[in-house]
Order: C-alpha cells, then sequence, then structure tokens
C-alpha cells in the first residue's frame, strides 16, 4: 500500500506543505506577492519558493511555474529526501492544460513571428519535463487529461504504481494555469493553482489506497478547486481515511 | 503475483491515402514507399516535407474514428470491464484555432469521439506526453488489464497537422527541407506526419494467437526541455526497464524512433550500444516513410513490430542510405530484411525528456487475422 510522504497545495490563499520537515505555510502578502488575479493567483516568482537563483523559472509558461513551485514544496518538505531519484515517478493530471500559452503562441504565428520560446511549451506535459529536470527525476510520467476526473485519476494512479510495484514513489501533481483563454473557452470557474502528493512504498505516512482514493472522491462535492482539480481538496479535507 | 503478458488482439492505423490497416500498410512500408508529400497551405516560409494530400484538413477526430471504428466489432467480441484510453499532443486543434471560444484541443478530440461512438467504453482516460503519448497509454492500459482493473482495453492515438503544429516545429528549426533520413549521416531534420491509431489490449489468453507485450518501460531524461540526452542515458533506463528478464540476444530486431533529426538519432544510437554492446540489433525506422506522427506514432510503431515480430520481415527504413560510423547501426534499409520471427524492441523519445520502450513477441500469423 502506497504511503503519503508529503502533500503541498498552492491557490489563492497561499501555498501549504507538510512532510518529514516539517509543515509550512504562507499567505501572498507574507510572501511579498501582489494580490491574486481573476484567475487565482498574483504572478509567481521563483523567490517565493527557491532560496537559490532559478532563472528559467521566469521564462516558463504558468503551467509549468505552479506545477514546479508544487514540486519545490515538496522538496521543501523534506518529501524526496533519501529516495533514488532514477526510480521516482510522476503521474500528472491537468484539464486546461496549456490553453493559455497555446493563445500566446498562435498570436505570434497569426502575427507572422511564430515563438520558438512559447512553442516548446505547448505541451501540457511539459511541466513534468521541467520538475525532472530541477529534481533529478528519472522515473516514468504519465500526464492524465481527463477533465474534472484528471485529479482524481492521477492520484489514483499514483497510488496504484506504488501498490502495483510500478514504481517505489510517484510524485502526483495536478495544476491549472487559467487566464484569458479558458474564460473564453467557457471553462469556469477558471483558477490557476496545483496540489501535489508524493507517495511511496515505505514511510511512515498514511496508507492511500488506489481504490479507496477513486472510491471516496466519487461521494465528495466538487470542492473549491476545479476543472482538473475537482474533488482533490475534498478528498484532501473528507474525514475519510484515504488508506 | 506472476503477471501475465497482454494480447494486442488487433491494431489499425489510418493515414493518408484513406484509411490503411496495418495489412495495407505492411506492404507500402516493405516496399520502401514514401508516403510523404508536400503540403503547401501550411504557411512555412521555407520548403518543409509534411503529410498528405488526401487527409489535408482532417481533423484528429476523422483520424481516431478511421482507426478506431473498424476494431469496435472484434472489441465487441470480449467482453468484462472496458476502458478506453487516448493519447494526443494537441487532439482537436482546428476548431479552436478557427474560434477561441470552441472546445481546446484534448477536451475536444475526447467529446467529439464521445459523441461520434456511442459504443465506446465510458471509463475514457487521456494521455498526452508529447511523441510518446500512445506508447505510454499502452503502457497505462496493459497495466490497467495486467493488474486486473479492466478486462479489456481500447487504445486511440491521434493527432493531426495544423498550421499551429506545422510553424511550431519550424520555428525550432526541426523540419527537414529535403525529406526525413532517420539515421542516416545526413539526416537534418524531421517531416510531420498526421495519422489515428487504435489497438485492442487483453489478457494474453482471451486472445492466444495474437501478438504479445512482454515488457515496457518508461523514464525522463532530466536533462533538457525540448532535446533530447547526449549520452542516451534516459532512453537507455527506459530500455533496460522495458528488458528486465529477458535475454538481450532474443530481441529480433529495434523499431527505433527514428525521427530523423540530428541529436535524436545519435542519442537514440548510443543508447542502443548502452544496453546491447557494440552490436545492437537490426534497426528500423518507419517515419521516412510515413512522417512522425507525433501522438499517433508510438501506437503506430506498436502495430508494426507486433507485424514485423510475427513475420520476421523487416521493413526497410526509407531515407537512410549510409550511417555514421561512430554509431556503427545495422540499419535495415533498401530492401526488406528476413529474419526468424521473434521479439521486437520499439522505442520512443518526446520533448519533456520523456522515453518509452516496449518489447513484443510474435503473434501465430497472419496476424491481425
Amino acid at each position: 500500500m502506497a504511503r503519503l510522504i508529503a502533500h503541498c497545495r498552492i491557490d489563492a490563499g497561499g501555498l501549504f506543505s507538510a512532510g518529514p520537515g516539517g509543515t509550512h505555510s504562507a499567505t501572498w502578502p507574507e510572501l511579498g506577492a501582489g494580490v491574486p488575479d481573476a484567475f487565482g493567483l498574483p504572478p509567481l516568482r521563483a523567490r517565493y519558493f527557491f532560496d537559490q537563483p532559478y532563472p528559467k523559472f521566469g521564462r516558463m509558461d504558468p503551467l509549468c511555474k505552479v506545477a514546479v513551485a508544487a514540486a519545490q514544496l515538496i522538496q521543501r518538505a523534506g518529501g524526496f529526501d533519501g529516495l533514488d531519484r532514477d526510480q521516482v515517478a510522476q503521474c500528472g493530471a491537468t484539464a486546461l492544460g496549456c490553453l493559455e500559452v497555446d493563445s500566446q503562441f498562435e498570436a505570434t504565428r497569426r502575427a507572422g513571428a511564430p515563438s520558438p520560446a512559447l512553442f516548446v511549451y505547448t505541451l501540457p506535459s511539459m511541466f513534468q519535463g521541467e520538475i525532472a529536470i530541477q529534481f533529478k527525476l528519472r522515473g516514468r510520467c504519465a500526464l492524465y487529461c481527463c477533465g474534472e476526473t484528471s485529479g482524481v485519476t492521477a492520484l489514483a494512479t499514483a497510488a496504484k504504481w506504488v501498490d502495483q510495484g510500478r514504481a517505489p514513489a510517484v510524485l502526483a501533481i495536478a495544476a491549472e494555469a487559467a487566464g484569458p483563454a479558458a474564460a473564453a473557452a467557457g471553462y469556469g470557474p477558471p483558477q490557476t493553482a496545483a496540489m501535489a502528493w508524493l507517495l511511496a512504498a515505505t514511510g511512515k505516512g498514511p496508507e492511500m489506497g488506489s481504490a479507496t482514493i477513486s472510491e471516496t472522491a466519487q461521494q465528495l462535492p466538487p470542492g473549491q478547486l476545479r476543472n482538473g482539480l475537482t474533488r482533490l481538496d475534498s478528498l484532501h479535507n473528507s474525514s475519510v481515511p484515504l488508506g | 503475483m506472476p503477471r501475465g503478458p497482454i494480447a494486442i488482439a488487433a491494431g489499425t492505423c489510418a493515414i493518408a491515402h484513406g484509411l490503411m490497416p496495418v495489412d495495407d500498410l505492411m506492404p507500402r512500408l516493405l516496399a520502401g514507399q514514401c508516403l510523404l508529400q508536400p503540403r503547401p497551405h501550411l504557411g512555412l516560409a521555407a520548403p518543409a516535407c509534411t503529410f498528405a494530400p488526401a487527409f489535408s484538413g482532417l481533423a484528429a477526430t476523422t483520424l481516431a474514428r478511421a482507426a478506431l471504428d473498424p476494431l469496435m466489432p472484434l472489441y465487441a467480441t470480449f467482453t468484462g470491464t472496458a476502458a478506453l484510453w487516448l493519447a494526443s499532443t494537441k487532439g482537436e486543434m482546428a476548431p479552436w484555432l478557427a474560434n477561441a471560444q470552441a472546445p481546446h484541443g484534448l477536451a475536444a478530440l475526447v467529446a467529439n469521439l464521445a459523441k461520434s461512438n456511442p459504443g465506446l467504453p465510458q471509463t475514457r482516460r487521456l494521455v498526452s506526453n508529447a511523441c510518446v503519448s500512445s506508447a505510454q497509454a499502452v503502457i497505462e492500459a496493459a497495466e490497467s488489464v495486467q493488474d486486473g482493473e479492466f478486462a479489456r482495453a481500447l487504445v486511440v492515438g491521434a493527432d493531426a497537422v495544423t498550421p499551429f503544429v506545422a510553424q511550431g516545429f519550424h520555428s525550432l528549426q526541426g523540419l527537414s527541407p529535403t525529406g526525413a533520413r532517420p539515421f542516416d549521416a545526413t539526416r537534418d531534420g524531421l517531416c510531420l506526419g498526421e495519422a489515428g491509431a487504435a489497438c485492442v489490449l487483453v489478457p494474453a489468453q482471451a486472445a492466444p494467437r495474437a501478438p504479445r507485450l512482454v515488457g515496457w518501460g518508461a523514464s525522463n531524461d532530466a536533462n533538457h526541455i525540448s532535446g533530447p540526452s547526449r549520452d542516451g542515458s534516459g532512453l537507455a533506463l527506459a530500455m533496460q526497464r522495458a528488458l528486465a528478464g529477458i535475454d538481450l540476444s532474443s530481441i529480433r530486431a529495434i523499431c527505433g524512433h527514428g525521427t530523423g533529426t540530428v541529436y535524436n538519432d545519435a542519442m537514440e544510437a548510443r543508447a542502443f550500444h548502452a544496453v546491447f554492446g557494440p552490436s545492437p540489433p537490426p534497426v528500423f525506422g518507419i517515419k521516412g516513410s510515413i512522417g512522425h506522427t507525433l501522438g499517433a506514432a508510438g501506437l503506430i510503431e506498436v502495430i508494426v513490430s507486433a507485424q514485423v515480430a510475427t513475420t520476421g520481415l523487416v521493413p526497410p527504413t526509407v531515407g537512410f542510405s549510409r550511417g555514421e560510423a561512430e554509431f556503427a547501426l545495422d540499419v535495415v534499409h533498401g530492401s526488406p530484411r528476413q529474419l526468424s520471427p521473434g521479439l521486437v524492441l520499439t522505442t520512443n523519445s518526446g520533448f519533456g525528456g520523456m522515453n518509452t520502450a516496449l518489447v513484443i513477441a510474435p503473434g501465430k500469423a497472419p496476424w491481425p487475422a
């Protein structure tokens, strides 16, 4: 049975993480960030999450930024400590995907100067690549894009991988980057946010069973976060044991 | 608990010139035909090979259905719980490109397929991992059957070439102006293709004559966001995971990703040497013939590899004429090569450092029946 090693959340209220290294939370004003915009977050800066300069963070698309930031919260919570990073897999989720950067790239294309810097981010799985590079994770990757079931599917799949011995540890991240393009396309309510869990075959955390995650989620309300994160905060806040 | 192999009960693909089941595609591959043709309306500033007039403007949904629909009768002969695994890099983009209020890419592809085919399983999962999307979907689906989560799985991969994609690759200087030449010393880029592909996966005992998936693995380079690792260690890791417990000398051939880009093919060659030593098994690639079909590529190559495993007949690598001395690969080219039927390894790599490897064991010819 998979065990929960660390978890985190980034949303309009700020950030929260918990793991072997302790818990940490901060509001955006406490981080010196601006006011969250209509889509849930202030502009993300590397210094809110990283102690060292990380110039590449500023060049990423919004989906990569929020997902990489979530992975960093897992790292800061001590989640990766002691793990063989060659074996740490990633199971991700997003419903909106790269809709915003698609819109930005399309604007450059229509203007006759398609941007290669934007084009490389027009694949929704690029955040898994950025996380792999930054945290040296060389395990398998799968990204689920299944509408409102994306996040629950990815979390349950991550637990299954561990339970079935497909991977000794899995970083499950559900992330959304919302903006004008999501609003125009009728996704509602589009919010930028991320939640992440690190599951492993060994550890002292609570057990998280794949079937229990799926079955429990079906009985819960959608929760505050929507699109690919639907039911994840309800699941996390529920009193139903996950194991 | 020992895990049994997974049967590829049937596979189809739809590419240029109309629906081309693997039985129709294979003779063209074996004949060394290049099916790539110029497609000028994509708005590229310089000549670039893209594919193909017969399907110009066709939607990803159309390509997916062209592969999927012929499989549905056979799929229906298997019983039990079922899931649909979709794979695509961009999904159905054309409507959204024309109207920003239209459903976007991946969500649109899922919705369109569900609407057009009420017989599809209610459990539908879309996997999008760049150019390994459909290979990864095969892995996810195979494991779901192997673990008993579902009794049968439909896997569908599809991507269409739109100006968005073509001009994007062109902006990265990734397109060959002269045609893809996988593993060739003079290779200078890829050619885009568009296709749909589909297969049915069931436990091996449910389809005893069918080719089988007997190993798979995946990894991440953790090296560069849009370029392959220079040393091939990421792909080698995926291959080692796929080949665990398999005698390396039993691998008859390798179906390489072989995009025709300078760095991908060199990376693959290094990975093949790292795993197999100085004399890897014969290598072939099909992207010189049908182009790089992105989210469909991995599944098409699984289906072609299943055919090669079963017949032992390896298609020539279109575009290849002379390899690099540094890599010393035995690339099948010029004419098909007859080997004895046996295991075939197929590999894929994609943006974000994704790698997959699958090992396919032969069925009893003819396949598909």
